[in-house]
């Protein structure tokens, strides 16, 4: 009885110790691994690349038809059939248009953005390329802007700006007909579209021209 | 029920919020392209092949109309360009210059090559020029029939330039006179150093140039950089630096050294040449120019 007893403890100290062994190599194992990725973690150098594709040409243009103070989106300048004013005798329209330009390049090329037209003309004779401003300004952000420059449509042909001149910004360029008011004083040359000037449809195109 | 129609609300708001900002945000982009400025050296008789990629970066796609014209320096040397009808300019480089396709439209997020190619007449020589135009239009106007009606199309263009160079024909050289070194008028305190470039070779020039003042030890005082001045054969410019600092009164060594080759390197086919002139300045007190010696 006694010796069954015995055998058995014997048995169940042996599996002790086995277990024992088996933790401690496990322990070893692991902490062996441990330190080799710990090693490995000091010692290994890994390679990180990346490639930055050129870009360049990057040209977004966005057209916008201004009412009072409503901006809506638009894709060309129409300003529509013109209402006679009573009260100053002149044609105008209900809304005036703004275009902004945005460049986007890594290439380090110095860009330049040029505005080129062919005359708002009508068909059968006359334009109305003296009877609409064109005004150039640097945007800074949605509500900052410096002015650049007002001039006629007609003389609007090659008109450029460079990179380091809109750095920090982009250019806006608004499209408004003339409207003979001194506190907003028109582009030189340009006066508002009375009687003497015909009845008709006019039309023409500005291109904008991004050139590295 | 309310709290049904309250969701209905808040959704609609929503809705319109997301078309509201849609609407603000609607801009045409233009597809990118991988080159913008081409120089080749070609043989005389030598026909060369390149590609040009278009990337629509947009959700729409895009039509374009490629064209060729012609474009030259403006003259001042700032680098405005000025552009003309095809074969206009007797530098023009459209008569050598192919490619296809003519009209093309790259689909959403997709890419287009246009193939181009570059043939020199056996009796080529000096240089050629030509941009090809990347076109679209962005939006027709709409006249009405009635009454007094008026409508502007927008179109928007990239360009690609192309400097051809006939190999073995290039002459890049030019003369740099006329030094003034003068106080700002515009900030006080401040030098302006000025020259004079006439473009005297058969080929573009792009500057790159840089000044430095010298003492009788070698000890440089004052160093700065020339503006790049852009130039066709028989073009001119001014090259301008500027030093803000004060400098010691004194006899000096101006030093000034001019890369004519700046667009080659640019381009990554080749260097220089390089003009190096010198003068002897002597400063007064407060950065006043006393005397300037000869240009040598």
């Amino acid at each position: 009885m006694f010796q069954n007893i015995n055998s058995k403890q014997k048995q169940l100290i042996k599996e002790e110790v086995k277990m024992k062994n088996i933790l401690i190599c496990m322990i070893f194992v692991v902490v062996a691994l441990c330190a080799t990725n710990a090693s490995a973690a000091t010692s290994q150098t890994v390679n990180v690349n990346a490639t930055v594709p050129t870009m360049t040409g990057g040209l977004s243009v966005t057209v916008s038809r201004v009412t009072g103070d409503v901006w809506t989106s638009a894709t060309a300048i129409s300003f529509g059939t013109l209402v006679w004013d009573t009260v100053n005798k002149i044609f105008l329209p209900s809304s005036y248009f703004a275009v902004d330009i945005g460049v986007t390049d890594n290439s380090g090329t110095a860009w330049t953005v040029t505005h080129t037209r062919t005359s708002l003309a009508r068909s059968a004779g006359g334009n109305l390329d003296n009877k609409v401003n064109v005004s150039f300004v640097k945007q800074t952000s949605s509500t900052a802007s410096t002015d650049l420059q007002k001039v006629s449509f007609g003389n609007s042909q090659s008109i450029g700006y460079t990179k380091a001149q809109l750095a920090g910004g982009w250019l806006r360029i608004y499209y408004g007909i003339g409207t003979g008011d001194p506190t907003k004083p028109d582009a030189p040359g340009v006066t508002p579209i009375g009687l003497d000037t015909a009845a008709g449809t006019y039309n023409g195109t500005v291109t904008i021209t991004l050139t590295p | 029920m309310s709290a049904r129609i309250r969701l209905i609300g808040i959704s609609l708001c929503l809705l319109s919020s997301i078309f509201v900002s849609s609407a603000q945000a609607e801009s045409n982009k233009l597809p990118f392209m991988n080159q913008s400025k081409i120089r080749v050296v070609v043989s005389p008789g030598e026909r060369v092949f390149g590609e040009i990629t278009l990337d629509n970066p947009t959700e729409e796609s895009k039509d374009m109309r490629l064209y060729l014209e012609d474009w030259y320096y403006i003259p001042g040397g700032s680098g405005a360009k000025e552009f003309l009808p095809a074969n206009t300019t007797p530098a023009s480089a459209c008569p050598w210059i192919t490619f296809s396709p003519a009209e093309v439209t790259i689909p959403p997020f997709g890419k287009q090559k246009i193939s181009y190619s570059i043939t020199a007449p056996k009796d080529a020589t000096g240089s050629r020029f030509a941009t090809l135009f990347f076109e679209t239009l962005i939006g027709r106007g709409a006249v009405e029939d009635s009454g007094r009606s008026a409508a502007l199309n927008v179109n928007v263009r990239v360009a690609t330039l192309f400097y051809v160079e006939v190999k073995g024909t290039i002459k890049r050289s030019a003369k740099i006179s006329n030094l003034k070194i003068e106080s700002s008028k515009e900030n006080k305190g401040t030098l302006d150093i000025g020259l004079d470039f006439e473009n005297t070779g058969n080929t573009d020039i792009t500057t790159s140039g840089s000044f430095s003042l010298m003492n009788d030890k070698g000890i440089v005082k004052a160093r700065g950089a020339f503006n790049s001045v852009y130039t066709f054969p028989g073009g001119t410019g001014t090259l301008l630096g500027v030093w803000k600092d004060k400098i010691p009164a004194g006899v000096y060594d101006l030093v000034i050294t001019v890369d004519l080759g700046k667009a080659l390197t640019d381009a990554g086919i080749g260097r220089g040449p390089v003009i190096t002139k010198e003068a002897s300045v002597t400063v007064g007190e407060n950065n006043q120019i006393v005397q300037i010696g000869q240009l040598q």
